[in-house]
């Protein structure tokens, strides 16, 4: 608890760049109320163990009763998230709660199971048991209709993703117009902007094949952008990319975050988590095994398996 | 070597006379070729017209006897419109010999010096007139006015009219008397029987024709004469269409059924032909003595320098071939059997064959291709072979054998089995009921007819029979021992057998080892060698055969092939198979006469042998039960048989020249009511057959017919012949016309209308003579494709081909994009599992099984109730075909885009159904489009195969026209190229498809 509080401030007085705006810290201080609740929540996980166990087979009374009441600045809430590829438990049941305009980072060793707690955020993985819970809607839920909130989250892949028989700007308009969301105009020019804002409305009429890595990882989340998601999930946005062009991506990434979009991301860039992240979350083993804001995270690592990682990469 | 006693040597000689006499009587026992003894053959050897130049006169007798030389190629021969241009031509030496009619060539050799009359007969010929033989009144009455003719001199008159000298002819012409007459003498010829009967400024005219109204003059009636096939004139007297017939100087041989049913008047007219040659008037003999002697020189010694000599291993043969074989002027292939040596011979592996005259006659009866030198090669003795030493039997045999000699047992038994055909088989050895005491084992070789062989699973012959006589003599029982010749000696020594009898030779080399019993008969070996001829149904043996699948040819050379005598090919064409032969791939083909004569005509290269095989009865299929229709049809059959319609019709496609296409059917304007679907092969002429892109024919006419006294719209749907039957069965069809026999085999499976035409199978074989007679390539290439427009059958082709390829892929992409979103879905989410079991199961079916199978299974199971074209039955097998593999090129073509595209897509929001459409399959239809092009190739190509439900594709466009025209090379060439070229411009459209979508991503 004391911690907690200690957090909350701690990220209050943190010096932030002079871009970040006064509607970000608002958010931020709603952010640590939130954190506040979730503690009751982090108070079962003292015994992470005995709680996976208990609820292996968990139901969705089970996992609601953890996240406890909705709250209006909470985002994304995730409980008791469990998902097994045949014999191979990945997600052993996490519980974590996002805030509109937090940014958390998600860090591991490779395998651990970022990609898969990520992508179940939006159903690209069907868990197996467990909630998520988008916006107040439980999207596991099969009554919910989950390209109506896939709509609202958009996703950024390492490996880009973006359509080759299309032209950059078709790639960006797609969406928005094969879902009604804009006329073609509306789209062109929403295009338009975003390939101002990434410096690449030359290439407005090339086809991903002509473009850099850096370029085409910046068409795609300007991509997601285009239909105004309020929460960015990105999978190791640069890890595809040469040395060179990783600067271009995140920088973008940067911008977004100070723009106060909710992101999560996977990285394996600690410098840039440590910059950018509201919050640094350690998956280990299925679970959650440390989660802080980065100074903390970095400064002082609690679990000696978040030690040793960080004695090695960093 | 040989031993034997003068009296055996000349019985053989007198048996071998006989049978010889026997052999010649079967070959010229023809109605009207009076040979009397004395034939063709023997005066061949007085003056042989092989390889001479020979002079005929046109239209007469002995233009049809030389003929046939020049058809086998055995003379060339030169025909003068008048006999004294022939003469000329010989006292210039432009010609050996010329053949005239007796009269005229004496007046010849007498006008002109150095001209000599050979003495003997080149043919010698009575004619006379047939009859129907229960119509003995007429007979009686023609009998009696043809002697009243031949009294008053006017049957020399005629005779001299037509076919005198030059002087005599055209001078006494006889003429019609003008009397009353009552009733008609319907009178049958054929025209191309100068001077018999023959066709001159449009009326007939010819001996028979004035023979004939000499007796109708006589008999008070009037002379009708009807003109038909030479083969037909017997059978229309059977199928009384005619009173009386005139075969003229037909050489035609009445089939043996017919003959029967038919009686002959007195002769009218005799026809004497004589060879003549020319010797300069000074004393140099040397062209005709040259000549005579050539061929006698010839068959004088055949020599073996350089030959491949054929025996059976250990008989007296081989023993007089190795001496060859050693002094190095000849190989010798040794057989265990002599049938496997003639085999070889047949098969040309080796040169001749030697080998004992009895098995060498039986063997040469038997296959027509092989001759026996007349020149035998030695004489020897047959004794039986015993152990050495053993006295007691040998004694004991030999004073057999002198009884069995005296008595006339032996004698009789070699009669029984080497006699005259109404010796042969008269008086088979009766084993004797005696006393028996220990058995007599005797070692035979059962492969040497007719001394040993197996007969009916027993081993029989003259060695045999006579064992048994001198088992029944000695009081004992016999037992017989089959083994290889060559371990005869061996078997006998070792004490297996007691007796060698094997048709063996007595050699000093074999008294070395066994003792012989005095000599039982004498034999000759003889020289077989090849004689490529086929002229009679015999000559089948060996060959092989082709014949159109499913036709009567085909059932009566599987009766060939069955009993291993022939090998069959069976073609789905006639045509296919006529190309075949024209290639020598086959000897011979049996067809029906009609198609082979229209095949023969067309391809001088092949002729028709003179014997016909079988006659048979035409008749129309219907579907089993359908004794309505069945009824109705006969009824019509009947009305047009009895109105003569048929026979016009018939004449329209058959008759001589002047009567082709004159009298066309003309379709009835009546009403109509219902279809009648017949199904027919059209390529058969002049049955059935395609002319200028419509299906023609006798047969072809004669259901327009009967659909007009139905009152019917014909419908004819073209198919393979061996699919008619099982048309007609599936209903698809109504009735089947096609040339059809009835026969057994077929009556179980469809019912047959009563029989509307008569027909025969002949066998078609390659004419030496014509070879080199070929078009060149520009007239081949007119011949095949500008003619009567045959390009249209290709074009034609073309355009269902292509319609049946687009229309089919159409299908398959629909079909098959179902098929691949099923499997596709049931991939990535595991929903539709039944849709993708079925799904699945669809595609290992198709896949698994031919195409050809397919489109048949839909053309006959599926639509086999219903009336659709035959288009969309091949738009929908090859539609159903080509899902199966578009389905799979497609879902290959998904599974190649990177599944990361398909999560981009639904990150965005878009849906599975929305994902899959604008992201999915623009990127999936590039990755398959190469091999979706393919796909529409291989369907193109596979098309090809329409032709099994007869539908009329580019391919089968090649094979009309191939029926038509007998080149085989060109439309086939020409079908090719124009796939070729379809297939290159798909594949390039496709090039310039895949390059635009490349460039679409840079
Ligand atoms: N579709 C799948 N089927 C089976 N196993 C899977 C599948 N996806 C992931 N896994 C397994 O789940 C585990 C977690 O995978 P995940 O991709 O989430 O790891 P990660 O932490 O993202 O690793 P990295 O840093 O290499 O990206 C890994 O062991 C992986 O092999
Ligand atoms: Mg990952």
């Amino acid at each position: 608890m004391k911690n907690k509080k200690k957090n909350a401030a701690g990220k209050a007085e943190v010096n932030k760049p002079a871009s970040k705006t006064e509607e970000k810290k608002l958010t931020l201080e709603k952010a640590a109320e939130s954190a506040e609740t979730a503690k009751e929540a982090a108070a079962e996980r003292t015994a992470p163990d005995n709680a996976g166990k208990a609820s292996d087979s968990g139901s969705k009374a089970n996992a609601r009763e953890k996240i406890g009441p909705d709250k209006k600045d909470v985002l994304i809430e995730v409980a008791d998230l469990r998902k097994s590829f045949g014999d191979h438990k990945v997600l052993r049941g996490i519980t974590t709660t996002i805030s509109k305009g937090e940014v958390v980072a998600l860090i591991g060793p490779s395998g651990c199971g970022k990609s898969t707690f990520l992508r179940s955020l939006n159903l690209l993985e069907t868990p197996d048991s467990g909630i998520v819970r988008f916006e107040g809607t439980d999207i596991t839920d099969k009554c919910v209709d989950i390209n109506k909130m896939r709509e609202k989250m958009g996703m950024v892949f390492q490996q880009f993703n973006l359509f080759p028989n299309m032209t950059i700007k078709k790639n960006i308009m797609l969406a928005p117009v094969k879902l009604g969301k804009m006329t073609k105009e509306q789209a062109e020019k929403k295009a338009d902007e975003l390939l101002a804002r990434i410096g690449l409305s030359d290439k407005a009429n090339a086809y991903p094949m002509s473009l850099s890595g850096g370029q085409k990882q910046r068409v795609a989340i300007v991509r997601a952008l285009a239909m105004n998601p309020d929460v960015m999930l990105f999978d190791e946005p640069t890890s595809a990319l040469d040395p060179e062009m990783v600067g271009e991506v995140l920088s973008l990434i940067k911008d977004l975050a100070n723009s106060g979009m909710t992101m999560v991301i996977v990285t394996h860039e600690m410098g840039f988590a440590r910059e950018v992240a509201d919050r640094v979350m350690f998956i280990n083993d299925g679970v959650i095994a440390e989660e802080n804001p980065p100074e903390e995270f970095f400064g002082a690592p609690q679990n000696p398996r978040l030690k040793d990682f960080l004695s090695k990469v960093l | 070597m040989v031993n034997s006693s003068r009296t055996k040597r000349t019985a053989a000689a007198i048996m071998a006379l006989l049978l010889t006499a026997l052999c010649f009587t079967v070959l010229f026992n023809t109605p009207l070729v009076y040979a009397e003894g004395e034939n063709d053959t023997q005066q061949a050897e007085e003056y042989e017209l092989s390889g001479k130049n020979v002079g005929v006169q046109l239209g007469t007798v002995g233009e049809l006897r030389v003929r046939p030389y020049e058809e086998t190629s055995r003379s060339s021969v030169e025909y003068f419109y008048s006999q004294a241009e022939a003469v000329r031509a010989l006292t210039e030496k432009r010609i050996d010999c010329i053949v005239l009619d007796e009269s005229s060539i004496m007046a010849v050799s007498q006008q002109n010096e150095g001209v000599n009359v050979i003495e003997k007969e080149f043919s010698m010929e009575e004619y006379r007139f047939l009859l129907k033989s229960d119509n003995k009144e007429l007979l009686n009455k023609m009998n009696k006015a043809l002697k009243t003719l031949k009294d008053n001199k006017t049957l020399e008159s005629i005779v001299k009219n037509y076919a005198g000298t030059d002087a005599e002819k055209g001078k006494t012409p006889y003429k019609k008397k003008d009397i009353e007459r009552t009733g008609t003498i319907t009178l049958a010829v054929n025209t191309s029987m100068k001077p018999y009967a023959y066709i001159e400024n449009g009326t007939f005219v010819g001996i028979d024709i004035d023979v004939m109204q000499a007796v109708c003059d006589i008999l008070k009636t009037e002379l009708a004469v009807t003109v038909t096939d030479k083969e037909r004139i017997a059978s229309s007297v059977v199928w009384e269409t005619a009173d009386v017939g005139a075969m003229g100087a037909s050489d035609y041989k009445i089939h043996n059924d017919v003959k029967k049913e038919i009686s002959f008047t007195g002769v009218y007219a005799t026809s004497v032909q004589k060879i003549a040659t020319y010797t300069e008037p000074e004393p140099e003999p040397e062209p005709s003595e040259e000549t005579e002697e050539e061929p006698a020189s010839e068959e004088a010694a055949y020599d073996f320098k350089g030959k491949t000599i054929g025996v059976q291993l250990g008989t007296t043969g081989d023993i007089y071939a190795t001496d060859y074989e050693d002094d190095g002027t000849a190989k010798v292939e040794r057989y265990s059997k002599a049938a496997d040596a003639v085999q070889a011979l047949k098969q040309k592996k080796i040169d001749c064959v030697i080998l004992d005259e009895q098995p060498a006659l039986n063997f040469v009866q038997r296959n027509k291709d092989i001759k026996i030198l007349k020149k035998e090669f030695t004489l020897e003795d047959y004794a039986l072979c015993l152990k050495k030493g053993n006295k007691e039997l040998l004694d004991k045999v030999n004073a057999a054998i002198k009884k069995l000699k005296e008595d006339g047992t032996l004698a009789k038994i070699i009669t029984n089995y080497i006699g005259t055909d109404e010796e042969k088989g008269a008086a088979p050895y009766e084993k004797k009921d005696v006393k028996r005491n220990g058995t007599l084992v005797v070692a035979t070789n059962a492969e040497f007819p007719p001394y040993e062989y197996v007969d009916n699973g027993k081993i029989t012959g003259i060695d045999m029979d006579m064992m048994q006589a001198v088992c029944d003599e000695l009081g004992m029982e016999l037992k017989i021992e089959n083994m290889k010749f060559d371990s005869i000696i061996a078997a006998v020594n070792a004490g297996k057998a007691d007796i060698g009898a094997a048709g063996m030779t007595v050699t000093d080399e074999r008294k070395k080892n066994v003792d012989f019993s005095d000599s039982y008969t004498t034999s000759k070996q003889v020289i077989i060698v090849f004689d490529d001829e086929i002229d009679s149904v015999d000559d089948l043996i060996g060959k092989t055969i082709g014949v159109q699948l499913g036709t009567t040819g085909d059932i009566y050379a599987t009766d060939y092939e069955n009993d291993g005598t022939a090998k069959v090919e069976r073609y789905s064409k006639a045509a296919d198979a006529v190309q075949a032969l024209k290639q020598k791939k086959i000897d011979c083909v049996i067809l029906d006469e009609q198609p082979a004569k229209s095949f023969v005509l067309k391809n001088n290269d092949i002729r028709i042998i003179d014997e016909e095989f079988t006659l048979e009865d035409y008749a129309l299929c219907l579907k089993k039960g359908n004794t309505e229709l069945l009824d109705k049809i006969n009824a019509a059959l009947k009305k047009l048989k009895e109105d003569g319609t048929i026979s016009s019709i018939i004449t329209n496609y058959i008759g001589t020249d002047e009567e082709k296409g004159k009298s066309p059917y003309q379709k009835k304007n009546v009403e109509r009511q219902g279809t009648l679907v017949v199904a027919t092969n059209a390529e058969f002429p002049p049955y059935e057959y395609v002319d200028n892109g419509n299906i023609v024919g006798i047969d072809m006419d004669i259901m327009q017919a009967v659909c007009d006294e139905l009152g019917m719209e014909l419908k004819i749907e073209n198919m393979k012949f061996d699919s008619i039957i099982a048309a007609v069965d599936a209903g698809k069809a109504d009735v089947g016309a096609a040339g059809m026999t009835v026969t057994e085999e077929r009556k179980k499976n469809v019912d047959f209308s009563d029989p509307y035409t008569t027909s025969k199978q002949v066998i078609i074989i390659h004419n030496k003579e014509a070879d080199g007679e070929t078009l060149n390539f520009w007239e081949k290439l007119r011949q095949n494709f500008i003619d009567q427009d045959r390009w249209r059958y290709l074009l034609d082709g073309l355009g269902t081909t292509l319609m049946i390829t687009a229309l089919s892929i159409l299908i398959g992409l629909l079909l098959g994009t179902l098929i691949a979103v099923v499997r596709t879905v049931h991939d990535q989410n595991g929903k539709l599992v039944i849709l993708n079991f079925i799904c699945k199961l669809y595609l290992t079916i198709i896949r698994g099984t031919p195409a050809v199978l397919q489109l048949l299974i839909i053309y006959y199971g599926v639509f086999s109730a219903v009336d659709v074209s035959k288009i969309v039955v091949a738009v929908v097998a090859f539609g159903l075909n080509s899902a199966a593999y578009v389905a799979e090129v497609i879902r290959s073509g998904i599974n190649a885009v990177d599944k990361g595209q398909f999560e981009a897509g639904r990150c965005l929001g878009l849906s599975y159904k929305q994902t899959m459409s604008s992201i999915i399959m623009p990127q999936a239809f590039k990755n398959m489009l190469p091999a979706l092009l393919n796909e529409v190739i291989a369907l193109l190509k596979e098309t090809a195969i329409c032709g099994y439900i007869a539908l009329q594709d580019l391919t089968m466009g090649g094979d009309i026209i191939r029926s038509q025209t007998f080149d085989a090379f060109l439309p086939l060439i020409a079908v090719a190229i124009i796939y070729l070229i379809i297939v290159i411009i798909l594949t390039r459209i496709v090039t310039v498809l895949e390059r635009r979508l490349k460039k679409n991503e840079k």
